[in-house]
């Protein structure tokens, strides 16, 4: 899940008009932090920054785009919580087979 | 007119309909933050979602820039949720901002310094990628783009494109890595940009400048081979007060002039008198197209932004235009011709150095063509007529160096030879000011008649475009004057099309308000500052000695010393220029 959220953002992020702060801002920040969740470098500091970065974007950004790209990511966190706690653990107990479509999707 | 109640933070209030959730806001105490929103230039575009607020029933924020009030809206402006979105807003801009405070020249005047203070945001806890990459293009002689500490608000663009008509500047690229600049990445110089600097006075950060020349004029003024003169054009002369505290408008004329000297300068002159020469050389040449069958209708030549602007955009026109100089590459030419002679100097140990209220003179300065003195010398090493051009801003900054208490200083007056200005000139900085200072001499030369109201009220104020008509000598002359690039390509659209043949005269200043509103002013400079400055020029004009350029006695000396008269041999070597279609840049992708 923690992946399928990183590579949604990585799609946000490239057909992202860069008009408005949270989506051309916010995802890419959003980015740089599931790539430390992903890496396990990531502490519970970055997840709770996440949450408030996920948060801010959700009902700010300009259009559907970035809010969307927001809410993805206030629900992972929410409804996959352990997934992001196994990663912090330095373990990857995906509940959700990563789908190498997304992959070839955004490139 | 229909209005609509609803409730700001609990608060009723009720507004004319249309009326955004911003000034509805305001209406009951609650100045809601903003960025990127600028009422002024109708800049609205919702892009840096500081401004969110709540509105019960929806799920996602609104911003109040851009967003109508509604009959019965409930609006939220500080909820929890929402002061968390607009801060954390801020920390993403200042993670992706280039952080130099300290050395920015926009230091202690910049809207994201001032709204990180505002919202008391006192760390940043993201970071990551930042703009750091794209290179400064310091490729124009006048504007500096420094995207690293670009916000992307985008009201460079909203100017560029419907104030100016140029549209140099676009939002390209995607997600973090778009970016503000011209068309396909080229550089600034490589496009129709026309260097009038209105991008640089909206500009809430420093990612769109004036080239500072202040290093140029230190050295000069620090060379003892040199012999330094200054001219102060028309619209500093009440703006520059500003910067110390003093209301827009208020004439420090005399303040200037002190502290130019406490400077080192070692002659301090106007170029008021070199507007009332323009007057002089601008009006004849007038009277004798209408008298001769010559290209009418005549336009301005004193707005150099204006010049690039047909250069660029209507070179079939230019015919049209006056082949007057502008009156600080009039003063250029003579101060190291008439000036030099006058007082013995080398000309090439005399370095000219302008305070001017544009951008665009820096490039009007360093045309291969501004070089009449060498010319007329016949020697290279005098080069430049106009060595350094120096905006009010860079010239706020040097007094503000030099430990000058601006406003404590007594009121002095200009040297000799080059220093009296009349009302006239002085007028030159407010739109329309240049065709009332020509028709206050031109009707007097032509009927030899004096005029019994000099005031020629039809031509001034913030209309875009304003209109008169005077008769001289039988002839109606009819006169227009717009300012702003828009109003003037509606007017020079009309010319093309044939449209304006019985018009003789139409002045044109690129910036809105004419020079006091000029893109080197000081920042902020908004309706209302413009509106005070147009004031403060008039207040001046009414309080000097003479009011009527040809009545300037230092240009009456001027003509009986050196020139001979308006429109003679030497006029024509020194005064006057030529123009050229430059439309190699018009190519577009």
């Amino acid at each position: 899940m923690v992946e399928m959220v990183k590579y949604f953002l990585d799609f946000v992020q490239k057909e992202s008009c860069g008009a408005c702060v949270p989506c051309r801002v916010g995802t890419k920040r959003g980015q740089e932090l599931l790539e430390r969740v992903l890496k396990g470098e990531a502490t519970g500091e970055d997840i709770a920054l996440l949450s408030e970065v996920a948060k801010a974007v959700a009902p700010a950004a300009r259009c559907d785009l970035g809010r969307m790209a927001g809410k993805a990511l206030v629900y992972a966190l929410e409804c996959c919580q352990n997934e992001f706690a196994a990663h912090l653990a330095g373990s990857c107990s995906g509940t959700v087979a990563p789908n190498l479509g997304w992959q070839a999707i955004v490139g | 007119m229909a209005t609509v109640t609803l409730r700001i933070n609990g608060q009723p209030v009720t507004v004319p309909a249309g009326t955004t959730l911003l000034a509805a806001a305001a209406q009951v105490g609650v100045k809601i933050p903003t960025l990127c929103y600028l009422k002024d230039i109708g800049h609205d575009v919702g892009a840096c979602r500081i401004c969110v607020v709540e509105v019960a029933g929806k799920e996602d924020f609104v911003t109040a820039c851009n967003t109508p009030a509604e009959e019965g809206m409930e609006v939220y402006t500080n909820t929890p949720a929402v002061r968390a979105s607009r801060r954390m807003t801020l920390e993403m801009i200042l993670s992706d901002h280039h952080m130099d405070c300290p050395t920015c020249p926009r230091n202690g005047n910049c809207e994201l310094q001032a709204l990180a203070a505002q919202l008391n945001v006192r760390t940043v806890r993201l970071s990551g990628a930042t703009r750091a990459d794209f290179p400064r293009d310091d490729s124009t002689p006048a504007i500096i783009r420094d995207p690293r500490k670009c916000i992307l608000c985008q009201r460079c663009i909203t100017v560029c494109k419907n104030i100016q008509t140029v549209a140099a500047l676009e939002l390209q690229g995607q997600g973090f890595d778009a970016l503000v600049g011209p068309p396909g990445n080229r550089k600034l110089a490589d496009t129709l940009c026309v260097q009038c600097g209105q991008c640089a006075l909206v500009c809430p950060t420093a990612a769109i400048t004036e080239r500072d020349d202040t290093p140029l004029v230190w050295a000069a003024l620090a060379d003892p081979g040199k012999h330094v003169v200054v001219q102060t054009a028309p619209a500093t002369h009440v703006t520059i007060g500003e910067a110390f505290g003093l209301p827009p408008g208020t004439d420090i004329t005399g303040k200037m002039v002190a502290a130019l000297r406490r400077l080192g300068f070692d002659a301090v002159f106007d170029t008021n008198f070199t507007a009332d020469l323009t007057i002089m050389e601008e009006g004849s040449e007038l009277l004798k197209r209408i008298n001769e069958g010559g290209v009418l209708p005549q336009l301005t030549s004193c707005s150099p932004g204006w010049i690039n602007f047909m250069e660029h955009f209507y070179p079939d026109l230019l015919p049209h235009v006056s082949t007057c100089k502008s009156p600080q590459q009039m003063f250029g030419a003579l101060a190291k011709t008439y000036y030099a002679q006058q007082k013995g100097l080398k000309p090439e140990d005399v370095f000219v150095v302008s305070v001017m209220p544009c951008t665009a003179k820096k490039f009007e300065a360093q045309r291969p063509e501004m070089n009449a003195a060498s010319r007329y010398w016949g020697n290279p090493a005098i080069g430049r007529d106009v060595d350094v051009v120096l905006t009010s801003r860079e010239l706020i900054r040097m007094l503000r160096e030099a430990g000058i208490d601006f406003t404590a200083l007594p009121d002095e007056d200009y040297d000799e030879l080059m220093g009296v200005g009349t009302g006239a000139a002085q007028i030159f900085g407010a739109t329309g000011g240049v065709m009332e200072a020509a028709l206050r001499t031109a009707y007097e030369i032509a009927t030899g008649k004096t005029l019994a109201r000099i005031d020629f009220e039809a031509v001034r104020g913030m209309e875009g475009i304003k209109e008169a008509t005077v008769p001289m000598n039988g002839t109606k002359v009819k006169v227009l004057v717009a300012h702003g690039l828009a109003n003037a390509r509606a007017l020079m659209d009309k010319l093309r099309a044939g449209e304006l043949k019985d018009y003789h005269f139409i002045e044109v200043m690129a910036c809105p308000g004419g020079c006091i509103g000029g893109g080197g002013q000081p920042i902020p400079t908004d309706t209302g500052r413009r509106r005070s400055r147009i004031d403060g020029c008039y207040t001046r004009d009414k309080a000097l000695k003479y009011r009527k350029s040809h009545e300037n006695p230092e240009i009456k000396k001027l003509y009986q010393d050196f020139l001979g008269e308006p429109l003679g041999h030497r006029s024509h070597q020194l005064l006057h220029t030529s123009y050229r279609p430059r439309q190699s840049l018009v190519a577009r992708d």
